[in-house]
């Protein structure tokens, strides 16, 4: 493995963890935790990008919460549609990336939802758990609280990443990027 | 316990959690003994901690199953709130599991840090894979501290954003950014600076050996294995045959 790339790769997971700790501090409704795995699809080759998704899932299950562990599928869905949405150019301009955020929301949802009904009983971290009880009181089931629950905090979360990933890669020197790119 | 020996004694212990199944007494046993291990090993107050983190989510497992969830069917009220006792047991089940993993995951995270790396540089990983877990580590912290300046700079000059959500996602985008951008500008520096350096040219060797375990600590470590199984097992056959 390059060594630029190896230390590029371990620096955008410790970014997942120190993002997801950050959003925990400042009791944010999201969970940050996937800046860098969308910021790798801009800048690293594909392998390097499931890379990032699984091993932030890894650590952060030692390092932030356990309940991360299992969350691996679903940091592997949004590496693969953030891969896909860089070939498309969708990091450019803010309105692509928000639309890009979207649709990984909706994937990250479809995945995460099962395991959070199965693993956890519907309840998981951050303000999650209160729209999900609210939707339950409503009279929905547990799946149909937890997608809801799930679509509305990951609708949040994931635009947010694209969103703050579009505008870092702006900022960034054209010539690092050149360097590190995908294609 | 040589902390080699425990390590993987722990990883033992969390593949055997897919093994439980819905028997209450069952992980009641298995969590409360690994609870007892953890306070004996790390000490009580990285235990209170633990236990600490759980409660936080096994709370509203049973406001979420045992008071609101319509699904399961309304037992009794107490003071005009509902009580669902089906949904309290699956909420305890649940529970049970949750205290499981969370105190494996505390009695590996309680490892030196010497020794996590050092069996990171020793598993059977790709080396570069190993040498990115072991950075990623290291800089998470880097990163951990960075933020706690960013943040003191903003309080200092009045533009951390505290109170009202909006402020606060303000603050937050106004704190994030630059912290983005610089993180990745120095991994950009200094993977530059090691491939001058030469790293990567050569095989990496691992900086810190193991310790070998000794005789004792692997039957200790094994009799805790199979006290576990048993005790699953024993749960499992009761509670399906």
């Amino acid at each position: 493995m390059n060594t630029r790339v190896n230390v590029m790769i371990a620096s955008l997971i410790a970014l997942n963890l120190a993002m997801s700790k950050v959003a925990a501090t400042l009791s944010l409704p999201v969970y940050l935790d996937s800046v860098g795995t969308i910021l790798a699809a801009a800048m690293l080759p594909w392998w390097a990008v499931l890379f990032v998704g699984s091993a932030t899932s890894i650590l952060a299950g030692f390092v932030v919460h356990p309940a991360f562990f299992y969350y691996v599928g679903t940091q592997l869905t949004i590496a693969l549609i953030a891969i896909w949405a860089v070939r498309f150019g969708a990091f450019r301009q803010l309105w692509t990336a928000t639309l890009s955020g979207a649709v990984i929301a909706v994937a990250a949802a479809l995945v995460s939802a099962p395991v959070t009904v199965l693993a956890f009983g519907g309840v998981t971290l951050g303000g999650t758990t209160a729209i999900n009880a609210v939707l339950l009181a409503a009279g929905q089931n547990v799946w149909q609280s937890v997608l809801g629950g799930s679509l509305i905090v990951e609708g949040l979360d994931k635009v947010a990443a694209c969103l703050l990933s579009a505008i870092v890669l702006r900022r960034l020197p054209s010539a690092m990027l050149a360097r590190f790119s995908s294609k | 316990m040589n902390p080699f020996v425990l390590s993987r004694t722990v990883v033992s212990l969390a593949a055997l959690l897919s093994v439980a199944q819905d028997d209450l007494t069952m992980l009641t046993t298995v969590t409360a003994g690994l609870t007892l291990a953890f306070a004996v090993i790390r000490g009580a107050k990285p235990c209170a901690r633990q236990i600490g983190a759980t409660l936080l989510m096994v709370l509203p497992l049973f406001l979420v199953h045992g008071v609101v969830n319509p699904t399961f069917t309304q037992s009794t009220s107490f003071y005009g709130i509902p009580w669902r006792v089906d949904g309290a047991s699956y909420a305890a089940l649940i529970s049970f599991r949750m205290a499981l993993l969370f105190v494996a995951v505390g009695i590996w995270g309680g490892l030196p840090r010497s020794v996590t790396l050092a069996l990171l540089a020793n598993s059977r990983i790709p080396t570069s894979a190993g040498l990115a877990l072991m950075q990623s580590l290291l800089m998470s912290r880097v990163i951990a501290r960075r933020v706690a300046s960013i943040r003191l700079a903003q309080k200092s000059r009045g533009a951390l954003g505290e109170g009202r959500l909006v402020r606060k996602a303000a603050g937050a985008v106004a704190m994030v950014v630059p912290l983005i951008a610089t993180t990745i500008i120095d991994a950009h520096e200094r993977g530059h600076a090691l491939t001058r350096m030469g790293v990567g040219a050569t095989r990496f060797l691992p900086p810190h050996s193991l310790p070998r375990p000794d005789l004792a600590d692997a039957a200790l470590a094994l009799a805790v294995v199979v006290s576990v199984v048993a005790i699953i097992e024993g749960g499992f056959v009761r509670a399906h045959y």
